[in-house]
């Protein structure tokens, strides 16, 4: 009896993370604080991205990660995705309830395409309307201290694309250099006229406090940083918000948001 | 097998890796020269160090839209073009083929980047597949469409290691083989860093092994 009680419980377990749901707000008693907190995990959820990507991934695993957004009625900042899976996505999201921006990586993750690659990405993606992007830069360069190339690498992508993306972000792997080549890097960018950063690229490569908070004091209100990997709590993303960032890369993205609804509604007695 | 045998069949390579500085990308050329080594695998943006070393000895392979391979085929045909344009020293091209899309059903989409790619480069141009989470099915049909489109080979594997994927071993040397025929290379690629391992890729029927880290080989070979 009690062995199969527990293989019961083992196989509801697994369920559960199978068909894994966000919080359900019908559960709560009080209408106006459901309706509260539902909105501040939109507003929430806005300000991160969430998506799939990768070499194997095929449009079923794509559907289903679509499918289990939609479950949500909630937009994130950004869906990503791979440039042969836009229209697809595109077309999935055509009767949601909630306009959802389409994300792509360019030159993932080691930046090692040539600079007129980038630039040919770049304009195939402007031309299918993808609205965010992310490039990853010369790693070599960077991590060479050809600063000098990364600045002209920049400054040609930030001339003629930054106006017509949401975000034109530059992917630095900030865990594998030294704080002098954060800098360095940070400057050539800075000369570029850079906007947004993206600090890591995940993949392995995970953000700390300490290198958002080094960009944050050494260029003072210069970057939009977004940090990226390594991201898997609420207080993780609480902090980041914290330090002033709005635009965040976690693959846990809607499992951090129900773990916000449900500290909200234990704030608001919700629950 | 003589050490000798593997190394002349050894590509050597550092696309796989995040930190690598001009500095080790020269160092990946002497350390071929050293053992024997007859080609390298670099990254396109690589070639500014890479150049000096054009028309000596060894071969230069460029790897193209590595290591996700989710470009257009036009992108990555492109790409191809460009560097050509820009550079012309490749020998030849490695392409990561769109290994997710082509699973989801898009046939068309590999034949399409296939002929594109080798008609771009006019070299012989490779492809890389993630062989370990593909059927026989899908490997039969990549093996016929590298064919027919006149590629130069299949590399087993990206080895790209933040991927949580599965790894391809001897076994899919060997399942390849079985539907490459006498015309399309099979390059084993991940992880055969030992000389007990690269034996058995070779063993299993590879034409060729692409080593990250030739020193690991010859390591493990002063070792036996």
């Amino acid at each position: 009896m009690y062995i199969m009680h527990i293989l019961r419980k083992m196989k509801q377990e697994l369920k559960r993370k199978v068909d894994w749901n966000m919080f359900d707000f019908s559960t709560v008693k009080d209408q106006k604080i459901a309706d509260k907190v539902f909105q501040e995990a939109k507003d929430f959820l806005s300000l991160c991205h969430f998506g799939l990507q990768g070499i194997t991934r095929t449009e079923k695993d794509v559907i289903k990660i679509v499918e289990k957004l939609k479950a949500t009625k909630m937009a994130p900042l950004a869906f990503d995705t791979e440039m042969e899976f836009v229209p697809m996505v595109r077309e999935l999201f055509s009767d949601y309830c909630c306009d959802v921006k389409l994300h792509c990586a360019v030159s993932y993750p080691m930046g090692r395409l040539t600079l007129s690659s980038k630039m040919n990405t770049l304009e195939k993606l402007r031309s299918m309307g993808v609205d965010d992007v992310c490039v990853c830069l010369d790693w070599q360069a960077v991590f060479s201290g050809r600063y000098q190339d990364v600045e002209d690498e920049a400054y040609a992508m930030v001339n003629e694309f930054q106006s017509d993306f949401y975000r034109l972000a530059f992917v630095i792997p900030a865990t594998l250099m030294s704080d002098t080549k954060i800098i360095e890097t940070c400057r050539a960018l800075d000369n570029a006229g850079t906007v947004s950063i993206k600090v890591n690229p995940g993949a392995t490569l995970g953000v700390t406090f300490e290198e958002v908070a080094l960009i944050k004091r050494m260029f003072p209100n210069r970057f939009d940083i977004h940090p990226s990997g390594n991201i898997r709590t609420l207080a993780d993303v609480l902090r980041y918000r914290e330090m002033g960032c709005n635009n965040i890369h976690t693959a846990a993205a809607l499992e951090i948001t129900d773990a916000f609804i449900v500290k909200r509604l234990k704030e608001y007695g919700g629950i | 097998m003589l050490k000798e045998e593997i190394l002349r069949r050894t590509i050597a390579t550092n696309i796989p890796n995040y930190y690598v500085t001009d500095e080790d990308c020269e160092n990946l050329y002497y350390k071929a020269a050293a053992n024997h080594v007859k080609e390298v695998l670099i990254g396109p943006s690589s070639y500014k160090t890479a150049k000096k070393f054009v028309k000596k000895d060894i071969k230069t392979g460029i790897s193209i839209s590595y290591p996700a391979g989710t470009a257009y085929p036009e992108i990555k045909a492109e790409e191809i073009r460009s560097f050509e344009r820009e550079n012309g020293g490749a020998d030849a091209y490695y392409v990561t083929a769109a290994v997710g899309y082509f699973m989801s059903g898009h046939e068309d989409n590999l034949k399409a980047e296939m002929e594109m790619c080798v008609s771009a480069a006019e070299k012989p141009v490779y492809f890389f597949i993630e062989a370990a989470e593909m059927e026989d099915d899908h490997l039969e049909k990549v093996c016929r469409t590298a064919r027919n489109a006149r590629a130069a080979g299949i590399v087993i594997s990206t080895a790209f290691m933040p991927y949580d994927i599965k790894r391809g071993t001897a076994e899919e040397v060997k399942r390849l083989k079985k539907y490459a025929g006498r015309d399309l290379e099979v390059i084993a690629f991940g992880v055969f860093d030992t000389v007990g391992k690269a034996e058995e890729a070779l063993e299993a029927g590879a034409d060729k092994l692409i080593l990250n880290g030739i020193n690991m080989l010859i390591d493990s070979y002063d070792e036996c």
